[in-house]
Parts: C-alpha cells; structure tokens; sequence
C-alpha cells in the first residue's frame, strides 16, 4: 500500500462541511467545529446546520445506523438505557440561573437555522427548562408552537411544569409530529393523545419511560391507528394494557417493554405477538 | 481494470478518466447515479472520455465500487447495509477523499454517508484534536475566537448543575 498523503484538509467545499456539521451533535456544533479554523466557523452559519437539534447518542451504541437516515432518527425514540443514553446534555451540566435564558437560547437556535420553518427536530427542551426561578415550560413550548409548524420530532423528556392548554396548543401548530417521546413528564394524558390523533396524522413512534396513567394502552391505540414504534422500557405498564397492545388493531412494528416491573405474564402475551410485531425488546 | 470499450453494443458504458490518467469503463445506469454525469450524458457530453480532473485513481475506484453495490439491479438490503458499514471503516483520508469526489460528482447517499462517517470520527473532540485529524492549522487570532464565542454566548455560560443526574 502506498503510504497515506497527510494533506491538509482545510479547503473542503462548504456544502461538504455544512453537511458534515448538520449531523454533529449539537455541543460539536456550538464548542467546537466553529473553533477549528475560519473556513470551518464560515461554514457552522450555514442555517443548513441548525435545521435539526436531534439527539447526538444517534452516533454512540449501538453501532451507527449508517445507510439509512430514517433509522438513524428512529433512535429517537428507540433509544433505550443502558444501551444509549435517550439524549446527551449540549450544555454539560452547565445551567444558567436566569429563567429567560432557556427561550432565549431557543430562540437563538431558531434564529441559527434562518427561522422555525425549517427546524425539523427538538429534543432538549428539558436542559433549557427552569429549575430554580419560576417554570419556564409554558414559554418555551409556546415559542415552538408559534414558530416551527413544520416539527416532527418533539421530546417533552423531563419537562413537567407545562399547562394543558399550551401543550393543546403545540399539538395544534405542529401537525408534521412523527416521533414523540413523553418520557419522564406527565403529558401522556388521554386528552392530550385524543388531540394528538386528530391533528398529528402523521404520528408514528411514541416513547414513554416512567409512570403510565392505567389503560394508556387504549387511547394509544385509538388515537394513533398507523403508530409503529413504541418504547416503554422503564415504564410501569401492566399485562392488562400489553395485552392490548399486541392485539385488536395494533399496527405495531416495535415495542420496547426492557425492565417494567409490572408486567408478569408477559412472556405468554410477547409469544403471541411475535407473528405480529417484527421487533419485541424485553427481558 | 477496465481498457477500451469499442465494441460493447448492448448497453451504454461511459469511459471515466481519473486525474492519474486511468481509465474506467462503466456501465450508463450505474453512472448515472453521479448527477454531474447525468448531466453531462444529457447534454451530450459523454461521447468520449469523461475526464474527472479532481478525482484520482484511488478515490475513482471506491466510488465506483459504491456505485456497483447501490446499483437498482445487483444487490440487496443487507448486502448494501453491510458493505455501507464496512466502506466507513476506511481512513478518514480515503473517506475525506471520497467525500470530496462525492460532493463534486454530486452522488447524494455517497455524500450523506461520508458525511456521517465524518461527524462520528470528529464527535465529541476539542478543535485542537479536529485540527490534527484534517491536518489543518488555526488561522485565528485570540480576538475572532472570542467573536465566535460571542455569537451564542449562553453555549459557555452558566453554573455546574447536577439535580439533573
């Protein structure tokens, strides 16, 4: 083998670098590609790279989906501890004790991917979220349903402060929703499901860790007729709403039910289902 | 690899010369998934040699390979999945190579592929570690650091916050 060229690679076309970034995680892209040289922070403006803040665990274990984008974003809701981390904090732990900052900083995002028309993905709402001045889930919800009617991946993960009427009003801005993931928030609420299926068509992966309100199952299934990935590893659902879920008019392809404590005859209920649901993560 | 292509009648094949001077014959169809020879078939263009000054023998050989495999007719799923996979555990010289001759023959999956593959070997490093991988030196001074710095100020801001652990 010839020995490797060791040029440098600092003319890269721009699209090549905008296309580079806008699948970096969002931390590389705010603190550290801008920072490698000029060419590199010209190209990081691009609105281009700012059109999707997606989960950057897509790029951890399990092994990168690498051909296919739309298994690459099924991450979001697929993703499962303890194998991937649901999301990682851009921000590192680092939390500003002012309550606006979090809707300036999504604002700001905004503002970077040249306005909500073209932001795509949000799933860090739960690091701009207030913790010691008063909640700031209202406003930050609210500027998304004002400003990106064209969302499909939407993470309420963690966030719990928020009032009905502003999540009614998400779900009525928002109608390009795909993937939705409601884990470690209170949200999941049959009203809000009921509205969800009415103005969200194109529902068609859920993700709930923690606490289900009893025969969830039903309205999941009622609500959303084309809904094909769920994930509620970690979450308290019990045999009766399994059962649901893998029968009647469930059009299931994935379900993810690892370590809920509640479920004792699953193992019956998952050998039935097998011939229905091409993917059952359990243990 | 390949030599003249005179006498083949059936289908069409295009004559690809890289910038080592090496000639590639390909069939059209598979070309074809390169726009910028799209265009140039459509505009006539391809009667001869196709030259492509800025890819080089090595390169020309990867794509072309790439091309083979997401061809419609030859292969499947898996066989794409698993020569994907493979294809990104090349060095990021060839994949930076690739990704160029990618984004300038205009071949899209090539490009969103390489571009991933880039991303993830760059995930997560400090702009002096990036710098080492490209083999870039910075060409800021202390005070357009700061400027860039300043475009989203809140990104380096804040206090250590753990309630959320």
């Amino acid at each position: 083998m010839q020995q490797q060229r060791q040029r440098p690679w600092d003319n890269l076309p721009s699209s090549a670098l905008v296309n580079i970034f806008s699948k970096s995680s969002l931390k590389d892209r705010l603190c550290n590609l801008p920072f490698v040289c000029k060419s590199w922070a010209n190209s990081s403006r691009h609105p281009h790279c700012w059109a999707s803040f997606i989960p950057d665990s897509y790029y951890s274990f399990p092994p990168p989906p690498l051909s296919s984008s739309v298994v690459a974003v099924d991450a979001f809701v697929k993703s499962s501890f303890p194998y991937d981390a649901a999301f990682l904090d851009p921000f590192d732990g680092r939390r500003n004790s002012d309550p606006q900052c979090g809707v300036l900083v999504l604002q700001s995002l905004i503002a970077k991917a040249g306005g909500g028309a073209a932001v795509t993905s949000v799933y860090f709402l739960p690091f701009l979220t207030s913790l010691d001045g008063p909640p700031n889930d209202d406003a930050l919800l609210s500027l998304i349903a004002r400003s990106c009617p064209n969302l499909k991946h939407l993470s309420f993960h963690g966030s719990f402060n928020a009032s009905e009427e502003v999540l009614l009003e998400v779900v009525r801005s928002c109608p390009c929703l795909e993937l939705v993931d409601f884990s470690d928030s209170p949200y999941m609420i049959p009203l809000i499901l009921e509205k969800m299926g009415i103005h969200c068509p194109s529902i068609r992966g859920i993700r709930q860790n923690g606490n289900l309100q009893p025969f969830c199952s039903f309205s999941l299934v009622k609500c959303f007729p084309s809904l094909k990935l769920l994930n509620l590893s970690d979450s308290s659902i019990g045999d009766k709403d399994l059962l649901t879920l893998v029968t009647g008019d469930s059009r299931l392809e994935y379900l993810d039910i690892m370590r809920c404590q509640r479920l004792i005859r699953y193992m019956y209920l998952i050998k039935g289902a097998h011939n229905r649901i091409a993917e059952i993560r359990y243990d | 690899m390949a030599e003249a292509s005179s006498s083949i009648t059936e289908k069409f094949f295009l004559t690809l010369k890289s910038s080592d001077g090496d000639e590639f014959v390909l069939e059209e169809s598979i070309a074809i998934q390169s726009i910028t020879i799209k265009n140039m078939v459509e505009d006539g263009c391809s009667s001869s040699v196709i030259p492509l000054s800025k890819v080089d023998t090595e390169t020309l050989i990867k794509v072309i390979e790439y091309m083979k495999m997401h061809s419609s007719t030859s292969s499947n799923e898996e066989e794409i999945e698993n020569f994907d996979k493979k294809f990104v555990s090349n060095s990021i010289n060839t994949i930076l190579n690739i990704l160029e001759a990618a984004n300038f023959l205009d071949i899209n999956n090539l490009l969103e592929l390489c571009a991933e593959a880039v991303a993830n070997r760059i995930k997560n490093k400090t702009p002096e570690a990036v710098r080492k991988i490209f083999n870039i030196t910075s060409d800021f001074t202390p005070e357009e650091e700061a400027e860039i710095r300043n475009e989203t100020p809140w990104a380096f801001e804040g206090n250590l916050d753990h309630s959320l652990d």
